[in-house]
């Protein structure tokens, strides 16, 4: 499969790259996808589109074993595994850590950083490809396959909610 | 004056680098994860990167005929604007080919007043890959799939009751009124080859999608056509994107300048009749004017509280927020549905 993979990429050098990412990260896109799908059929469909993703978009990788990559792969993992969730839908109702994607614990001095936490899984995972894996909203927009006037709102959604969060927990910056 | 909650582009990169690590926390190490991949994944795999390597070959042809006519066009373009003589020769003929009818023919443009309309649901990996065209007060999107898991698809959407039909005749295919008391219409053609149309019909306006995947897709996207999102500034868009199996949007969505609702109606077998009275549900939103205490059962949507109360009139009252939108759901099914269709608002 790797093989058929790599032929998308344009030169030796990200054909190189990709398989460095493939062979570094398919065994925890897996268990990402697995996490939040619940199945192994699934999983594996969900690491399949984002692979492709990421394939079309591994110009915006610049090393391969970093946490910024690691990052940008496991949200692009979760968004695809979250997006296949709703489709398939027709299964047992959404568990709770389902719907919000993948769990992480921010303790609560740590203000914006456990907001953002708390976060549902769209605006957690725009905000972080922003500011976390430092793509722009267009790059971001592109990662989420949606157009960048969406992207944008959803930033700014996700800023909105960020602060009804801090205000409802008498947080001050 | 600054928001006490104005973010820096610093906070944030500071807040999403701990949540990065919280992630990575319960996450195990790469080099800790195997997983030996199915033989259907590999095969899958193969299949739609064939279709994405076609793509590139494409997109390669079409950037360097680009590039050569750039150079082109750049050269032309050097020579005239030295050549006084020739500018004018090139000027007569542009003209003379401009007064003919075919080339002098303006493109229409969607007017201010007409409102855009997108599909609040899309299956997976599909967007829109044109801009709205707008001919005979109809606004005409196409739609495509990045992996080719759907075939493109065309929506079109008019202001107006009735204003889009089927075109077609009962020997080229069939026609049946599809799951909306006579107000959705699905056309399949005999010849599978030819693009099935599935017209959704309100009482103020008239959206069609025209495709050739399962009819239950088509359905939920044109049950989910919402308003664009740049008319937030008038009334706030913020809908569910979930519907319940048997549901139905029943008139298009409300507006006044303050609030957004929708109303979903269950579907009946006596279509064309009075759609049944206690199955539905009104899907509401406004933007919340200060802190207005409920009364009622909290209950969670998005791990958010939220109030579940009697509805005045019937039925039950959820009411939550997005934002700074207070949304509400009156219902007549169980809580749990209500909360599922909560909390896939965005």
């Amino acid at each position: 499969m790797i093989t058929v993979c790599v032929a998308m990429l344009d030169t030796a050098g990200e054909q190189e790259k990709f398989r460095m990412l493939y062979e570094t990260y398919r065994g925890l896109m897996f268990y990402v996808a697995e996490k939040i799908l619940n199945n192994p059929q699934d999983a594996e469909d969900a690491v399949q589109q984002a692979l492709l993703a990421i394939a079309k978009n591994l110009h915006k990788v610049e090393t391969v074993p970093s946490s910024r990559t690691q990052a940008f792969v496991v949200i692009i993992t979760e968004r695809k595994a979250l997006n296949l969730r709703k489709v398939r839908r027709d299964d047992l109702p959404l568990e709770e850590s389902q719907l919000s994607g993948l769990p992480a614990t921010v303790p609560e001095e740590l203000g914006l950083a456990s907001a953002m936490a708390k976060l549902p899984a769209a605006f957690r995972q725009a905000l972080m490809l922003r500011y976390n894996c430092g793509f722009s909203v267009k790059e971001t927009a592109q990662l989420m396959q949606v157009s960048a006037a969406t992207a944008e709102k959803t930033l700014w959604r996700a800023k909105q909610q960020l602060r009804q969060i801090l205000e409802k927990e008498g947080i001050v910056l | 004056m600054k928001d006490k909650f104005d973010f820096s582009d610093e906070q944030l990169c500071h807040a999403a680098g701990i949540v990065d690590e919280a992630m990575q926390a319960v996450l195990p190490k790469p080099e800790e994860c195997d997983h030996a991949f199915s033989e259907e994944f590999k095969t899958e795999m193969e299949a739609l990167i064939r279709k994405t390597q076609k793509k590139q070959v494409q997109y390669k042809v079409f950037t360097r005929m680009a590039a050569a006519c750039l150079a082109a066009v750049l050269t032309v373009g050097v020579w005239l604007s030295v050549d006084v003589s020739a500018r004018e020769e090139v000027v007569d003929w542009w003209a003379g080919i401009t007064d003919r009818s075919y080339f002098g023919r303006t493109v229409e443009e969607r007017p201010e007043a007409v409102s855009e309309y997108v599909p609040g649901w899309l299956p997976s990996s599909t967007y829109a890959k044109t801009d709205c065209v707008y001919e005979n007060g109809k606004c005409t999107i196409t739609y495509d799939s990045s992996d080719e898991r759907f075939p493109p698809f065309q929506i079109t959407y008019a202001e107006e009751a009735g204003a889009i039909g089927v075109e077609c005749d009962s020997e080229s295919g069939t026609i049946k009124n599809d799951f909306k008391n006579g107000r959705m219409i699905l056309y399949t053609p005999n010849d599978p080859s030819m693009c099935k149309t599935l017209v959704y019909s309100t009482q103020t306006h008239s959206f069609s999608i025209a495709f050739y995947f399962e009819d239950n897709y088509a359905r939920r996207i044109l049950e989910n056509m919402i308003l664009q999102e740049d008319t937030e500034s008038l009334l706030p868009v913020c809908i569910p994107t979930w519907v319940p199996d048997g549901y139905y949007r029943y008139i298009a969505p409300f507006w006044d300048s303050k609030s957004f609702t929708l109303q979903y109606d269950r579907e009946t077998d006596n279509a064309g009749a009075v759609p049944a009275e206690t199955e539905y549900y009104i899907y509401s939103c406004k933007r919340a004017e200060g802190q207005n205490e409920k009364t009622g059962k909290t209950v969670q949507v998005n791990g958010n509280p939220a109030v579940l109360a009697a509805a005045v009139g019937g039925g039950k009252l959820l009411t939550w927020t997005v934002g700074d939108l207070e949304c509400s759901l009156i219902f007549t099914f169980d809580l749990e549905t209500a909360i599922q269709i909560a909390e896939s608002t965005l």
